[in-house]
């Protein structure tokens, strides 16, 4: 059963989000109505600190503290928006929940955003926050890497990054509901035509015009693993914990994601829950989504204990 | 009083091993009671299924977390208390919360021991349901007070010849810690803790999944009114854009001649938009019953029972 906040909320996202990204309207309209749902979140979520030391050289960033915590696990978190937008207050105050339950401090990275800065500048920006941690003495064992919707994806991307530099790995990594496949096949099984009457927030009407604003227009680009995370190579990654919607049209970008991890031998698993809408760990007003941030807690304190 | 003590002396080295070990627990615990909330979920609805993965889940806890892991934390916490009095109430409380934590575990492995298939349908599986949501709830609230404060400060307080004190306890190993000893005393909450896809939530969601007529039918009326609201949401926005477009158009109306000009364009928006409003929503009404008509035939005999509703 799935509660009455959610079917609410399910229900206004049809009638809002869904329509204004399905319609045509320009990347300043949809940052508009990004601001109006922003409105709904407190700039700061009470029990924590936000700090700004160690600024990041191309993006801006905060340290998320809980009050009095001691911790030394660190949550290293990138926002969603489909690389265009964001909702910088719901970030804060989701990472701030998950903060509380794992037992965490995290660093929020705001990357750059496209079509002003295509790829590769936002996954630049990501990786080089996961190297400021590590120059920061904070040991790689006590990092775990977090995404939402574009964010998810950009984790998997920068993971690959990661290890193809050399660099230590991550103790582990959470994606919610993420983009994984900017190519965007629609096969006529596929989640993105099964469930694009069912998806109450995501519509992929607009699907190619507004990946090519992050690709800058380069289409060889879309299937670069950094960018479609699903087409990389998964072996050696970390613990991988995907969530996501049973009527999401990004459904199979998770199940894909997590067979291929799978497949090379990564502790990789998702989570389908029954009817959520895109981004429903962001929304502190529905019970399911504390639910999920709990499961999240869970997952990190697993795989950095 | 100010309960850190942090800056007194450095962390003793000589704890990391058994506080590592402490927090290997606890991860391990996580991942348990991960498993039980999902499993509690599904208790009243697939009793057959949950209940031998629950009762094995607090048959470990009992085994492992509540009769070795626990006992540690206690007597750490003794030996804290006896270095830092000022800790003493805190840690009364935590092992308090041991104590009634493995009453609870108790209770629920007995209760989840004797309840039947058909019991645990009816509202007393909802009970035991929420009772091991409560059990889940606790457990992480108490991990959290405990490596917060106690995991964080003990390095700081303890003497390097607690630390041989405690690390003298023999240690038991830890059933999940190994996949095949778990497999073998814990089948059915191995084959849980290993699968790829998790359904959170019930039973899923998977559209005409159930055999019932009644289930098929309930979903094409969930999934006919999700797409009214769809249709009425695009109705607003086409209303709104409407309104703008003619607003723009009467604006720039500059003579007599101008506004008749703008009559067409703007009447014929409006009527394009009437047409919509008058036809689209009855139309999709209409399919909403035909597939609810279609939901009640058996499976396997027409075409719209077994059709997955996205596709039509």
């Amino acid at each position: 059963m799935v509660s009455w906040q959610t079917t609410t909320a399910s229900l206004l996202g049809r009638l809002t989000i869904k329509q204004l990204v399905k319609r045509e309207v320009s990347v300043e309209k949809l940052r508009a109505g990004a601001g109006a749902i922003e409105r709904l979140f407190p700039q700061h979520p009470p029990g924590f600190e936000f700090a700004h030391d160690h600024p990041l050289l191309n993006c801006g960033a905060e340290w998320v503290r809980a009050k009095g915590g001691r911790t030394d696990r660190m949550l290293l978190h990138f926002p969603g928006g489909a690389y265009i937008m964001r909702l910088p207050n719901m970030e804060r105050a989701m990472v701030a929940r998950i903060c509380r339950a794992a037992n965490a401090h995290a660093r929020l990275v705001f990357y750059r955003l496209a079509p002003e800065h295509p790829y590769p500048a936002a996954h630049e920006d990501c990786l080089g926050a996961y190297r400021q941690l590590l120059a920061l003495g904070i040991a790689p064992d006590r990092i775990v890497l977090s995404g939402i919707s574009a964010g998810g994806g950009m984790v998997l991307g920068v993971l690959m990054a990661i290890r193809d530099a050399g660099l230590p790995l991550p103790a582990g990594a959470i994606a919610m509901s993420p983009l994984t496949d900017l190519v965007d096949p629609h096969t006529e099984t596929g989640s993105r035509v099964v469930n694009a009457q069912r998806d109450p927030v995501l519509s992929s009407h607009r699907g190619m015009a507004m990946r090519d604003l992050y690709v800058g227009g380069v289409s060889e680009r879309l299937t670069h693993p950094y960018v479609s995370p699903v087409y990389g190579d998964f072996a050696g990654l970390p613990p991988l914990l995907f969530q996501v919607g049973s009527t999401e049209i990004l459904l199979d970008d998770s199940k894909r994601c997590v067979e291929r991890a799978r497949a090379a031998g990564v502790a990789a698993e998702v989570e389908v829950w029954q009817r959520m809408p895109h981004g429903w760990q962001g929304m502190p007003f529905v019970p399911e989504s504390d639910r999920a941030i709990e499961r999240i807690g869970d997952f990190v304190r697993g795989c950095c204990p | 009083m100010k309960r850190t003590i942090e800056s007194e002396r450095p962390p003793s080295a000589d704890g990391s091993p058994f506080m590592q070990a402490l927090r290997v627990d606890h991860g391990r615990l996580s991942r348990v009671l991960r498993e039980i909330d999902v499993q509690q979920s599904r208790l009243q609805a697939a009793p057959e299924s949950a209940r031998p993965v629950l009762a094995e889940a607090m048959r470990y806890l009992l085994h492992y977390q509540h009769a070795f892991h626990h006992p540690r934390e206690d007597r750490l916490f003794e030996r804290i208390c006896a270095r830092a009095p000022q800790f003493g109430r805190e840690m009364r409380v935590l092992i308090r919360e041991h104590r009634g934590g493995l009453r609870q575990a108790e209770a629920l492995a007995a209760d989840l021991a004797h309840a039947t298939a058909a019991l645990l349908r009816r509202r007393s599986g909802a009970r035991l349901a929420r009772r091991l949501a409560e059990y889940v709830a606790r457990t992480r609230d108490h991990m959290r007070s405990e490596e917060a404060v106690f995991y964080a400060q003990s390095e700081r307080v303890l003497e390097d010849s607690d630390w041989a004190a405690l690390l003298a306890e023999t240690r038991p190993d830890d059933p999940m810690g190994n996949q095949a000893l778990l497999a073998t005393e814990y089948p059915h909450l191995a084959a849980q803790l290993f699968q790829p896809v998790t359904d959170v939530g019930g039973q899923g969601d998977i559209p005409w999944a159930g055999d019932g007529a009644p289930d098929r039918a309930r979903g094409a009326v969930r999934d006919g009114v999700e797409q009214l609201v769809e249709l009425y949401g695009e109705l607003i926005q086409d209303g709104v854009d409407v309104a703008r477009s003619n607003f723009a158009t009467l604006r720039s109306v500059r003579s007599p001649w101008g506004l008749v000009r703008a009559a067409g364009p703007v009447g014929a928006r409006c009527c394009r938009f009437v047409v919509r409003c008058l036809a689209d929503p009855p139309r999709l009404a209409l399919a909403t019953v035909a597939r609810f008509v279609a939901a009640w035939r058996p499976v396997g005999t027409g075409s719209g029972a077994s059709r997955d509703p996205a596709s039509s």
